[in-house]
C-alpha cells in the first residue's frame, strides 16, 4: 500500500531523510509546472523548483498535517517565484522578451509539424502570462494548471477568497486587453484563427 | 452595463460562480451588444488556451539534484553550532582581553575583586594562560619566519633542502615502483 504524504512527512521528521525523495518524486512535476509557468524559463524554473523542495524540507516541522501537502508545497513554490519575479522587475530587463520553449515541450509524442504548432501556441500563452504582475500570474497558474478552487488558491497564496476572485478578474481583464491591443504578437494569428 | 461590470461577470462565469439571474444577465448583454459579444468570444478563447496547456517535465535527475541540495544543507547544519561557538568564543575572548586591562587601569574592577577574591585568582590564571599562549604563538611565528628567511637568503641551505626533497621523492618513487612490480609478478605467477 502506498504511504500517504503525511506518513512520509512524519518519517522524514523522525530522521529518515531519504524518504523525502519519495515526496520529491511524487510532486516534482506539479512544482516544476508552477515554477515554469511562473518564470517562463526552464533553467530558472528547475532551480526554483529545487529551491522550493529544499525550503519545504527545511520547514517541514511547520507543516500542518491537516492541510494538503501538495497545496503547501505549491504555495512555497509560487511564493518563491513571486519573490523572484519581483526581484527580476527591480533589476532586470523586460519580461516581454521571447522565451525559448521548454525542451520537454519538443519531446512530445505528436509529429514534428503538430509539435511546432503546439509549441507556437504554448509560447504565445506563455508570452501572454508573462505580461501579468507576479501575484496575478500565481493565481492564474494555480487556477488553470491545477484547477484549484478559490479557497485553495487563497490558502496557497496566503490571502482571501475575494482577493483571489479579484486577482483572477483583473488578470483576465489584462489578458483580454493584451489580446485586443495585440500586445503579444505571437497571439494574434491564434486569436484570428479561433 | 459598464465594461468593468461585464468583465467581472465574464470572469465569474468562467469559474461557474454565477447564479441563474446573473447567467441570464450575461446572456442578454452578449446578445444585445456586438462589442460584449466579441469580448466574450475573446475571453473564451483565452480561457480555452490557458486550460489546454500541456504539462512540462523536469530533468530526469531532478530528485537526485534536490537530495544533493538537502545533503549539502544537512552538512552545513552540522557545522553551524561549532562555527557559532567558535565565533562567539572569539568575540568573548576579544572583549575580555580588551576590557579587563581597561577595567583594572581605571580602577573599576578593584571593588569587585576586593569583594570576591576568587575572581582575582581566576583572572590572574586566565591572564597567565593568555600570556603563555601569546608567547608560544609569537615564538612559532618567529621560528617559521627565521627559517623561511634563512632558506631564501642562503643558497647553500636552499640547495641542501631542494636536494633532500629530490632524493626523498626519488626514493619514494622507486619504492612504489618496486611494490608495483612485485604485485604484478605475484598476480602473473598465480594460476
Amino acid at each position: 500500500m502506498t504511504a500517504t504524504d503525511q506518513e512520509l512527512v512524519a518519517r522524514v521528521l523522525e530522521g529518515e531523510q531519504q524518504v523525502f525523495a519519495e515526496l520529491v518524486d511524487r510532486y516534482q512535476r506539479s512544482v516544476f509546472n508552477v515554477t515554469y509557468r511562473m518564470l517562463g524559463e526552464a533553467r530558472a524554473a528547475e532551480d526554483a523548483a529545487q529551491e522550493a523542495f529544499l525550503r519545504a524540507y527545511q520547514h517541514l516541522s511547520r507543516y500542518d498535517m491537516n492541510r494538503s501537502f501538495k497545496t503547501w508545497l505549491l504555495s512555497i513554490a509560487s511564493n518563491y517565484c513571486i519573490d523572484q519575479l519581483r526581484k527580476r522587475r527591480l533589476t532586470w530587463l523586460s519580461l516581454d522578451e521571447p522565451l525559448p520553449p521548454h525542451p520537454a515541450l519538443n519531446s512530445s509524442e505528436v509529429g514534428p509539424e503538430k509539435a511546432a504548432v503546439l509549441n507556437e501556441r504554448e509560447q504565445a500563452v506563455q508570452d501572454l502570462i508573462n505580461t501579468l504582475p507576479p501575484d496575478y500570474k500565481a493565481a492564474v497558474v494555480l487556477k488553470y494548471w491545477y484547477d484549484m478552487p478559490y479557497a485553495q488558491i487563497a490558502e496557497a497564496l496566503d490571502t482571501t477568497e475575494s482577493a483571489i476572485k479579484s486577482r483572477l478578474f483583473r488578470a483576465r481583464q489584462m489578458l483580454a486587453e493584451q489580446a485586443r491591443m495585440g500586445g503579444v504578437p505571437s497571439l494574434i494569428p491564434i486569436l484570428e484563427g479561433a | 452595463m459598464a465594461q468593468d461590470q461585464f468583465d467581472l461577470l465574464m470572469s465569474l462565469a468562467l469559474d461557474d460562480q454565477l447564479d441563474a439571474d446573473e447567467q441570464a444577465l450575461l446572456r442578454t448583454q452578449i446578445a444585445e451588444s456586438a462589442e460584449f459579444s466579441r469580448a466574450w468570444d475573446r475571453m473564451q478563447t483565452i480561457d480555452g488556451m490557458l486550460s489546454n496547456q500541456r504539462e512540462v517535465a523536469p530533468a530526469v535527475d531532478f530528485t537526485a539534484q534536490v537530495m544533493a541540495r538537502i545533503e549539502a544543507y544537512e552538512e552545513r547544519l552540522q557545522w553551524t553550532p561549532w562555527l557559532s561557538a567558535l565565533i562567539g568564543g572569539t568575540i568573548v575572548a576579544t572583549l575580555v582581553s580588551f576590557l579587563t586591562p581597561w577595567l583594572l587601569l581605571t580602577g573599576l574592577l578593584q571593588p569587585v575583586l576586593a569583594r570576591v577574591p576568587v575572581l582575582g585568582v581566576l583572572l590572574a590564571q586566565v591572564m597567565q594562560i593568555f600570556d603563555t599562549a601569546t608567547f608560544l604563538a609569537t615564538l612559532f611565528v618567529r621560528v617559521v619566519t627565521n627559517w623561511v628567511t634563512f632558506i631564501v637568503t642562503d643558497p647553500t641551505a636552499l640547495g641542501v633542502i631542494v636536494g633532500a626533497l629530490v632524493v626523498a621523492s626519488t626514493w619514494i618513487g622507486l619504492r612504489e615502483a618496486y611494490k608495483l612490480t612485485a604485485s604484478l609478478e605475484a598476480s602473473t605467477s598465480t594460476p
